[in-house]
């Protein structure tokens, strides 16, 4: 079976010749060309969340080294809070920073992680459904989460903390390049 | 507000359902029935818990109706809840019609109309139970509707039903070859395990008897791992006896089964992914199984029947399976192996895992057991050489295969066209060697994962799978 990229050279010669013209990494998307930011309020809503979760880890680390080795467990316990604050502070602002979402020619990409980068692709045509979702916090920052679905249970098609029009347009918009993929008879 | 209409000439299902359902549930209240028997107000409590089973199987049964117009089947159940679930002709993976010893006995049949939802009512609609006849003539009716839909209502019907062409029948000597070397080979290694355990006890009586203790004890054994090694082929027979695969038109007809006879068809545009399968004992003996998946996901009775298609045959009638349910897809060749970085990661996370798995060794024994966590350190490393090289991927016009595994080997073809979405992932520590793991997602819970290959052979596969949607 010859392979459609490059059919005279095997791929470890592909992979290990330098300077070689071959495909873009799909985890390095080039420049910021057509890459769109989520709503600015989301590390704040992301904050809410984990600063939440962090401070009552916190006060259980606190309390658990108190019961085993009394005050110097709890002041241990509130060193390892403290860590847990801040990144639970840190984290939300570096996560908005690498998540970016952007209309492809064929499909919805998206781009997102910290420390486990992730780039995934929902074709338009594949497109089941579309909802738009909205939690207290969003709805306090007036912002919603936009999920796309397909035949696939694993699918990754989930934009979190977009405002609320724009995600409106977005999906009026998803939904029209859809309907004239399936037209044209995808 | 669109009224949910129960269909207008909707049938009822077998009366004998609520007998069926009192069957079904019966024996998952078995711990009510173990008390009942052995108090003298058992009677009447099982008598009781029988009459509740069959009052409740009666009112399913008076609410569900069924109706097949030729274009949606539709379904109503549920007395204070309405349901009514319609299926599209169009939307239907996989038609099942299957005969559990029950239903034999009762002279009627369950037919399972798979679809590809992912819904919190599951995938399936489940007509349990309808006669033979009916079971049959709603089989022939879908498909002949699903033909329809293909040529059209006035060829479809000026056409004969298409003729059989058999691909393969599975032998019960094979299929119990396939039984001990399958699944049910993990019964052998517990049976050996005891013969062990049971001789080092025998170590510990006295002199006089130690000679027909240890003989007793490794024919006990011996005993154990035949009936282990039986039981295993036994239970293959039993659950794919008379197998039969056969082609008709654009459709896999699957026949199995003894006591549960099943007969499966499968629309090949319905496929969604096709795995063969060998361990080292079938590789030895030239053997595999295939895996024919749809969207189809069933939930509850006769779950699972989607997998393993195929339960046991020679490499190249499994070959030639991957072949038909590819239809005209050409299938690629692994050729892109992995990369030697991703090697030497394999390596080192095995050598983590094995001694991670065992350091409890050494600090609940003490040092002197080091050797074990050593051991299993350097027995995970050596086994993530083969393990890294048989990862291997290849990309086609029409499809991309997948191979992984040593012990247990597999290889996984997708046809392009069935790909839903994608995603490329990357780990910290994948990141400073350059890998990524791709995930390729098809319809329903499949999802087929190329681990740890190059950017450049990532950026590939995401060019072969952006070209199918292009």
């Amino acid at each position: 079976m010859a392979m459609p990229d490059d059919p005279d050279v095997t791929p470890a010669d592909v992979d290990a010749r330098p300077g070689v013209d071959r495909p873009v990494d799909p985890l390095v998307w080039p420049a910021e060309e057509g890459l769109h930011h989520l709503h600015p309020a989301a590390p704040r809503i992301w904050r809410m969340v984990t600063v939440s979760w962090a401070v009552v880890s916190g006060a259980a680390a606190i309390i658990a080294g108190l019961v085993i080795a009394g005050v110097a467990g709890a002041v241990i316990g509130a060193g390892v809070g403290a860590v847990v604050v801040a990144l639970a502070w840190w984290y939300p602002a570096r996560r908005y920073r690498y998540w970016r979402y952007r209309i492809g020619d064929d499909a919805l990409e998206l781009r997102r992680g910290v420390w486990f980068r992730s780039s995934s692709a929902v074709p338009f045509h594949r497109i089941q459904q579309i909802d738009v979702e909205q939690g207290p916090l969003q709805r306090r920052h007036e912002v919603v989460t936009l999920r796309l679905r397909t035949a696939a249970a694993a699918s990754e098609g989930q934009i979190p903390h977009l405002a609320a029009a724009e995600a409106d347009l977005l999906r009026d918009r998803l939904l029209a390049i859809a309907r004239s993929e399936t037209d044209d008879g995808h | 507000m669109v009224a949910i209409d129960a269909p207008a000439d909707g049938r009822r299902l077998h009366p004998v359902s609520p007998v069926i359902d009192v069957i079904t549930w019966l024996p998952r209240m078995w711990p009510l029935v173990f008390v009942a028997l052995s108090r003298s107000w058992g009677p009447l409590v099982l008598g009781s818990a029988v009459a509740v089973f069959a009052v409740v199987g009666g009112v399913r049964w008076a609410t569900t109706t069924y109706a097949f117009d030729g274009r949606e089947l539709v379904v109503a159940s549920g007395l204070w809840n309405r349901t009514v679930r319609r299926a599209p002709v169009d939307r239907v993976q996989q038609v099942d019609v299957v005969r559990k010893l029950r239903h034999q006995a009762l002279g009627v049949s369950l037919v399972q109309v798979k679809l590809a939802d992912a819904g919190p009512l599951g995938g399936d609609i489940a007509l349990d139970v309808l006669s033979i006849a009916e079971a049959e003539s709603m089989k022939v009716a879908l498909e002949q509707a699903r033909r329809s839909a293909v040529l059209g209502d006035g060829v479809a019907a000026s056409v004969p039903p298409p003729p059989e062409h058999e691909l393969l029948r599975v032998s019960d000597t094979l299929l119990a070859v396939g039984g001990v070397t399958g699944a049910s080979l993990l019964f052998v290694p517990a049976g050996v395990f005891a013969l062990m355990s049971m001789l080092d006890d025998a170590r510990l009586d006295d002199d006089a008897g130690r000679v027909l203790g240890d003989l007793s004890v490794v024919v006990g054994g011996l005993g154990f791992v035949i009936v282990s090694i039986g039981v295993a082929a036994v239970v293959s027979v039993l659950r794919s006896h008379g197998y039969r695969m056969a082609r008709r038109a654009t459709d896999l007809v699957i026949e199995r089964g003894l006591l549960e006879r099943r007969a499966t068809v499968v629309p090949l545009a319905r496929v969604q992914v096709v795995v063969l399968h060998q361990n080292l004992v079938r590789r030895r003996l030239g053997l595999a199984s295939v895996d024919v998946a749809t969207a189809g996901r069933l939930t509850g009775e006769g779950s699972g029947s989607a997998n393993d298609s195929v339960p046991v045959v020679r490499l190249a009638d499994a070959s030639a399976v991957v072949r038909v349910a590819m239809g005209a897809r050409d299938v690629p060749d692994a050729d892109r192996a992995t990369v030697p970085v991703a090697i030497r990661r394999l390596v080192r996370r095995r050598f983590i895992v094995g001694a991670a798995a065992t350091i409890w060794v050494p600090i609940v024994f003490g040092v002197p057991w080091s050797w074990v966590t050593l051991v299993a350190a350097a027995a995970g490393a050596a086994s993530g050489v083969p393990a890294g090289r048989a990862r291997r991927h290849g990309i086609g016009a029409d499809a991309v295969i997948v191979e992984s595994g040593v012990v247990a080997w597999r290889s996984a073809v997708v046809p392009l066209d069935r790909v839903q979405s994608w995603s490329v992932t990357q780990s910290p520590f994948q990141r400073r060697h350059g890998l990524h793991h791709v995930s390729i997602h098809v319809s329903g819970v499949r999802t087929v994962r190329v681990l740890d290959v190059s950017a450049a052979q990532s950026a590939a596969l995401v060019s072969a799978l952006r070209r199918s949607v292009g």
